[in-house]
């Protein structure tokens, strides 16, 4: 079946975002606050779900940009896309806040039904640049589909690695399955997301 | 350019193991050296990592609140000292459209006094922040240094005195490899593709001297046929191999089943 063609054009995005990185590097204030403008909500969001804090969803995200600032100029096309290298160090960042957060005990200071409550809001949010929100949306739809593709144990395991940073070893002790058949289920979960979504990368 | 001897499945494990963290340092170490000469390997990783990345997107979307473009901005600008030079070049613009005439004296003497407080106390504030993230950055520099220093050392001791043994299958496609630590008397065996043993039978894992082999213990491999060992050098030497026998369930005293996996020192 022939693929639908984008609502926002892919390509023209990444240019733009790369663009931005660019000018980033030579220390362009203005290039940074679009740069934010484009790529805060979906950090925030992402950020969000893996502290599962506000206040400390705000601290990283602060981190996450400044960083962004300062290695602007280490940003090369050829280790990936843009959105993914930001979207790295947003869960680097985050991951290594949420393992601090429980070594120093800290519970979850928001609950997840709370956040998805504010969800929709947030993708018609009318103040934001309609373009940003359509390229948000575009790819949450065509990446929720694809998950929705894979079965549930499939899905448990690659969100447990990419969300909460567990090791596959980690993930085998968590769910009392055998290392292999965890392995298995991974591999799995990321050959349906190259089949479903190679067209986004 | 070297081809690149995994299979695509082989790659794909490699790859998900290195990206979440499960591959011993060796190992790790190994897959980065093939990284740097394989691309077809390092355009798999690039990919896994880009695919992996629009996960993100999966999150409920939530906005966030406009104190941190605020607070992120304010930080950049505190960082420039060019801004706050330009803003007070723009405040004493600004003043000459007030009534200059009347009020030159005051307003010169107001800009002067403003710039004279403002540069002190910038000046007096950053100096001191600067000193302390100096001193900062040094400690953190050093200490590194050391760590960098004791994980060169360690890397080079474990790679002077580990020895790689090649373990061929005889009877499958099975394959293995042992990582002898000589120093640290250890083995670490890594066997894949070997079938599930047959109800009422075990793998045997053997040391090879030249008197007589030794077992190193019975094992089941995972349901992908992969497994890894670990385990201590027999006080009998001088070991000329290794070998991995399919036994009689509770193993066997020599080898007397099929012989799968044969490795020489």
């Amino acid at each position: 079946m022939k693929a639908q063609p984008f609502i926002v054009d892919q390509h023209r995005v990444e240019s733009l975002g790369r663009e931005l990185v660019e000018r980033m590097a030579r220390q362009d204030q203005a290039a940074l606050q679009e740069f934010y403008a484009r790529y805060s909500k979906l950090i925030f969001s992402f950020v969000l779900k893996i502290v599962r804090s506000q206040a400390e969803a705000e601290e990283v995200v602060m981190d996450v940009f400044w960083q962004a600032w300062q290695q602007a100029g280490l940003y090369s096309q050829s280790r990936g896309s843009v959105s993914s290298w930001i979207i790295t160090i947003a869960r680097s960042r985050a991951i290594d806040r949420k393992r601090y957060l429980e070594r120093q005990n800290i519970g979850d200071s928001i609950e997840i039904s709370e956040v998805i409550g504010q969800a929709d809001n947030a993708v018609t949010d009318p103040e934001a640049d309609p373009e940003v929100n359509l390229y948000l949306l575009e790819r949450r739809e065509a990446v929720l589909g694809a998950i929705a593709q894979m079965g549930d144990k499939q899905r448990q395991a690659i969100e447990l690695a990419y969300f909460s940073g567990m090791s596959q070893s980690e993930i085998a002790d968590l769910l009392k399955e055998p290392l292999g058949t965890v392995k298995t289920r991974m591999r799995s979960a990321l050959q349906v997301l190259r089949e479903k979504l190679e067209r986004y990368i | 350019m070297k081809q690149c001897e995994f299979t695509q499945e082989q790659r794909e494990h490699f790859i998900l193991s290195y990206l979440t963290g499960d591959l011993p340092l060796l190992e790790k170490e190994q897959l980065e050296s093939h990284l740097s000469e394989c691309s077809c390997c390092r355009q798999g990783l690039a990919q896994s990592q880009e695919l992996l990345s629009l996960l993100a997107y999966s999150s409920p979307v939530v906005s966030p609140p406009d104190s941190i473009r605020v607070r992120l901005l304010e930080r950049v600008a505190s960082k420039d000292k060019k801004a706050i030079a330009s803003n007070v070049v723009k405040m004493s613009v600004s003043a000459k459209r007030i009534n200059w005439r009347r009020y030159a004296w005051q307003i010169a003497a107001s800009i002067l006094l403003a710039m004279f407080i403002i540069q002190s106390y910038y000046l007096f504030d950053s100096n001191a922040k600067l000193k302390q993230q100096t001193k900062d950055q040094e400690n953190r520099i050093a200490k590194l240094e050391n760590q960098l220093q004791q994980k060169n050392e360690q890397i080079e001791s474990m790679v002077k005195s580990t020895r790689l043994i090649v373990l061929d299958g005889k009877e499958v496609m099975a394959s293995g490899r042992a990582f002898w630590n000589t120093n640290g008397n250890s083995w670490m065996f890594y066997f894949e593709k070997l079938p599930p043993a047959p109800k009422g039978k075990t793998y045997q894992l053997w040391f090879m001297t030249n008197l007589r082999p030794i077992s190193a213990g019975a094992f089941q491999t995972n349901a992908d046929g992969t497994i890894q060992l670990h385990v201590k050098t027999p006080s009998e030497t001088p070991i000329v191999g290794t070998a991995v026998s399919l036994e009689p369930e509770g193993g066997s005293e020599k080898p007397v089943g099929t012989i799968y996996l044969l490795g020489f020192v």
